[in-house]
């Protein structure tokens, strides 16, 4: 594309991702309406604003590329391993149950079989994208419904593989192909055998690689950079896994598994989120755009037909499959509503199914327009389920997780120095699940020899806190020593994640107002304690019993922090504070020199 | 081989106790007792359990030293019993590390055995007020013994409460160096002071 037209996309798509996403969020629909309904509106057969539809999905599958990396980034290789009783088995379960049915009905309506198969198998897929979409909307990945449906595709994205390097075996010719994020050129047996070498190959050099250069890429504290290298990775393996003719999003998804247990995953998903939100919605946007509205008004109704009959026989087949996994009905019933629709790939393999002269041009037509409306159709039929199923669960909270790793943390650490470690091993020691975030690669590094979750990054960014699961936490304990970042930091969290409990350290009384200020409520200054117990031991040292000391430093520490709540309130006005100050002082010098007095505060404890 | 005793001693503030600083006095000058300030150790009320078993195992005779307050024992005995007079340990199946030991009480009070008696101003005996703790030391196998009761802690003279004192430690005396063969379960009250 030239850059004037390249332009012209990138202002058209942005503007529609910001009309339409908000639109269809406040009509409660899935974004991916939003961007499939502009998609269609600013393609050929509308306004035609765009009119080379096809050249902006090659670009936005980059978006689908990033997706399987931040996906591969949530899994490690534990849990993919302990989920592979799914992926194959339900995997299977459902493609060949789907494809059977799909290819007995294409050659039931008098398409060859070879182009029955071919079709079969393209329906029985779903679309990753859109799927994961809906499925992440709702925070419902971690969910066993959301565990099994992303099993589903994944295993979807292992079988095409198999299936792109066979079919142009099916014919003897060598027709050039479309190069996109699912394609594979035509490839010899060999090269598949270099494929897994190259697999095995990432994973060992990439667990002893990639991690010490994120160190030292991370040392330059040059934000840009970071975005960069972490990019840079995706693409450089999807790039090198394409050239051996793996799918892209595949490698991008072993690329991501690869640094799962990395301390930069967060902030890798930081930097990544946006890059992937902006090119899935280009994505959407395209597939709008690609519908041939001209094939689908001459064709209306056996596209329609073909449309309801796909959703309806999906939804059976999947939702027995997700039955069999042991997934309640109503549960099952929309994780296979996610998944009721053909997946992207579905315009891969038809467009090279077309060109190997398996499937007419007519049939290829047809076939892209029911894809593409089943991507329309899933975004609506979601919704309804999703109501139907809040009826039925009569609005009962919506997701129950089952065990939580990780990524859910209960507590969320931000500053890993002196004071937070303290507070984290507490916490550690009484089982809570803790994230802990520091801007220190050093600190990250050495805390991670202990074997406890760290990760580097800017706890101020919003979006590393969102990646690092403060929507689900309970409690934000900022323990970092900036006092301005920590009391900024501390706005920021009261303001978009208000249902999150905040605890702060305080460098002094006056940060600690800051702090109140802002809305902290729980806040401990970071000196106080050690004072009183230092305190504490000189009364000891003076003779002083160990009870009345106890006493005496807890109603110490109760009347000064009351004090400084009530400070606080008249900080402003100088005068009033300075009195109110020494008032107070007067008043805790009365109140233990009253327990000193028997005959004031414990007259019954002489005998 | 002499027997030992241990005296959890139980008192928030033991410098203004006249009757336990005496008490204590006497107390101090037997070498096979072990004074034990409750108060002292666990400011924080955070009782070590394992050093408090430890501490059990390695007496004979476990005396329970406090004021009455409020017709019981002070909040930190309390909390001593719950945590460290465990199922499996001090009783129940396989609870069997105190049985045989010897168990009494050595309490005081500020009023005379007059306000404690039915016709009083509480309408209870002290005897019958510490029960509690005779159930307790029944379940976990112990020998019961009367309590060392120290009436009108804050009414006695100086030289009164010295000789009152001496008394209760005479009869833990008489406890610590009694016999096993005796058997001692006389629960009715004896009266020191007036």
């Amino acid at each position: 594309m030239e850059l004037e037209s390249g332009l012209k996309v990138a202002a058209t798509v942005l503007l529609a991702a910001c009309v339409a996403v908000p639109l269809a969020q406040r009509a409660r629909m899935s974004s991916v309406l939003g961007y499939l309904v502009a998609g269609t509106l600013l393609g050929p057969a509308v306004l035609g604003v765009i009119s080379n539809p096809q050249d902006v999905l090659h670009i936005s599958e980059f978006g689908v590329v990033l997706f399987m990396f931040l996906i591969g980034l949530e899994l490690n290789l534990g849990k993919l391993w302990s989920m592979r009783g799914q992926i194959l088995g339900l995997g299977s379960l459902q493609v060949f149950s789907c494809a059977l049915v799909f290819a007995a009905g294409f050659w039931a309506v008098g398409f060859s079989p070879v182009a029955s198969a071919v079709a079969g198998f393209g329906f029985a897929l779903s679309s990753t994208a859109v799927a994961l979409q809906i499925l992440g909307e709702r925070n419902l990945l971690p969910s066993p419904a959301g565990k099994l449906g992303f099993s589903v595709l994944l295993y979807q994205d292992l079988v095409v593989i198999p299936v792109l390097v066979a079919l142009p075996l099916l014919t003897l010719s060598k027709a050039p192909m479309v190069g996109s994020a699912a394609t594979v050129p035509a490839t010899p047996w060999w090269s598949t055998a270099l494929g897994v070498l190259a697999v095995t190959a990432c994973i060992g050099l990439g667990r002893l690689f990639i991690r010490p250069v994120f160190r030292w890429i991370a040392a330059t504290n040059t934000r840009e950079i970071f975005t960069a290298f972490s990019l840079l990775i995706i693409a450089g393996v999807s790039v090198g896994m394409h050239s051996i003719g793996l799918s892209m999003a595949l490698g991008s998804f072993v690329a991501g598994v690869l640094l799962s247990d990395s301390e930069y995953r967060h902030e890798l998903e930081a930097h990544i989120q946006p890059f992937k939100g902006l090119l899935l919605g280009l994505f959407f946007l395209s597939v709008g755009m690609s519908i041939d509205f001209a094939v689908i008004g001459s064709n209306i109704g056996l596209v329609f037909g073909l449309l309801i009959a796909v959703v309806l026989i999906k939804l059976a087949l999947i939702g027995g499959a997700l039955r069999l996994y042991g997934l309640p009905a109503v549960d099952a019933i929309f994780t296979a509503a996610t998944l009721s629709q053909v997946g992207e790939f579905a315009f891969v393999l038809f467009g090279l199914a077309g060109q190997l002269g398996m499937l007419e041009a007519r049939q290829v037509s047809i076939c892209s327009g029911v894809v593409a409306l089943s991507m329309l159709s899933t975004s609506v039929l979601v919704v309804g389920v999703d109501r139907w199923v809040r009826t039925v669960k009569g609005n009962k909270p919506e997701v129950v997780y089952d065990q939580v790793d990780d990524h859910e943390p209960e507590v969320i650490i931000a500053g890993f120095g002196r004071f937070g470690q303290i507070c984290a091993r507490l916490l550690h020691a009484s089982g809570v699940r803790t994230t802990l975030i520091d801007h220190s690669a050093d600190v990250v590094q050495s805390v991670r020899r202990f074997k406890i979750k760290a990760y580097y990054g800017d706890a101020s960014r919003r979006d590393l806190l969102e990646a690092a699961g403060i929507a689900r936490a309970k409690v934000f304990v900022i323990a970092i020593d900036d006092q301005e970042r920590a009391t900024l930091l501390a706005s920021e969290v009261r303001q978009h994640f208000p249902k999150v409990k905040v605890v702060a350290r305080a460098f002094d009384l006056l940060h600690a107002y800051d702090l109140l200020d802002v809305g902290v409520e729980s806040l401990e200054r970071e000196t106080f304690d050690a004072a009183v117990a230092a305190g504490r031991r000189v009364l000891r040292e003076l003779g002083f019993g160990a009870y009345q000391v106890e006493q005496s430093a807890q109603r110490f520490k109760k009347h000064d922090v009351e004090t400084m709540l009530q400070l606080h309130k008249t900080r402003k006005n100088e005068a009033e504070y300075l009195t109110r100050a020494l008032e107070a002082r007067d008043e805790i010098d009365r109140m233990l020199a009253a327990d000193r007095e028997d005959e004031v505060s414990r007259a019954s404890t002489v005998w | 081989m002499n027997r030992r005793a241990l005296v959890l001693f139980a008192h928030p503030n033991v410098s203004k106790s006249r009757a336990n600083r005496a008490l204590l006095e006497v107390i101090r000058t037997h070498e096979h007792v072990t004074v034990h300030d409750l108060y002292e150790c666990y400011p924080h009320f955070v009782i070590d359990v394992e050093r408090e078993k430890k501490l059990l195992v390695e007496h004979d005779v476990i005396v329970f030293q406090h004021p009455i307050y409020w017709y019981s024992t002070p909040a930190i005995l309390k909390e001593w019993q719950d945590q460290v007079l465990q199922y499996g340990w001090a009783f129940g199946e396989g609870g069997t590390a105190l049985r045989g030991k010897d168990f009494v009480s050595m309490v005081t009070c500020g009023g005379s055995t007059d306000v404690y008696s039915a016709s009083g101003l509480h309408g209870v005996t002290l005897p019958e007020l510490l029960r509690p703790l005779e159930a307790t030391a029944r379940l976990c196998g112990f020998r019961r013994h009367a309590p060392i009761i120290l009436y009108s802690a804050q009414s006695l003279e100086e030289s009164l409460l010295k000789t009152a004192a001496e008394s209760c430690v005479k009869q833990l005396e008489t406890i610590i160096g009694a016999k096993h063969s005796d058997h001692a379960d006389n629960l009715q009250g004896a009266n020191n002071g007036t």
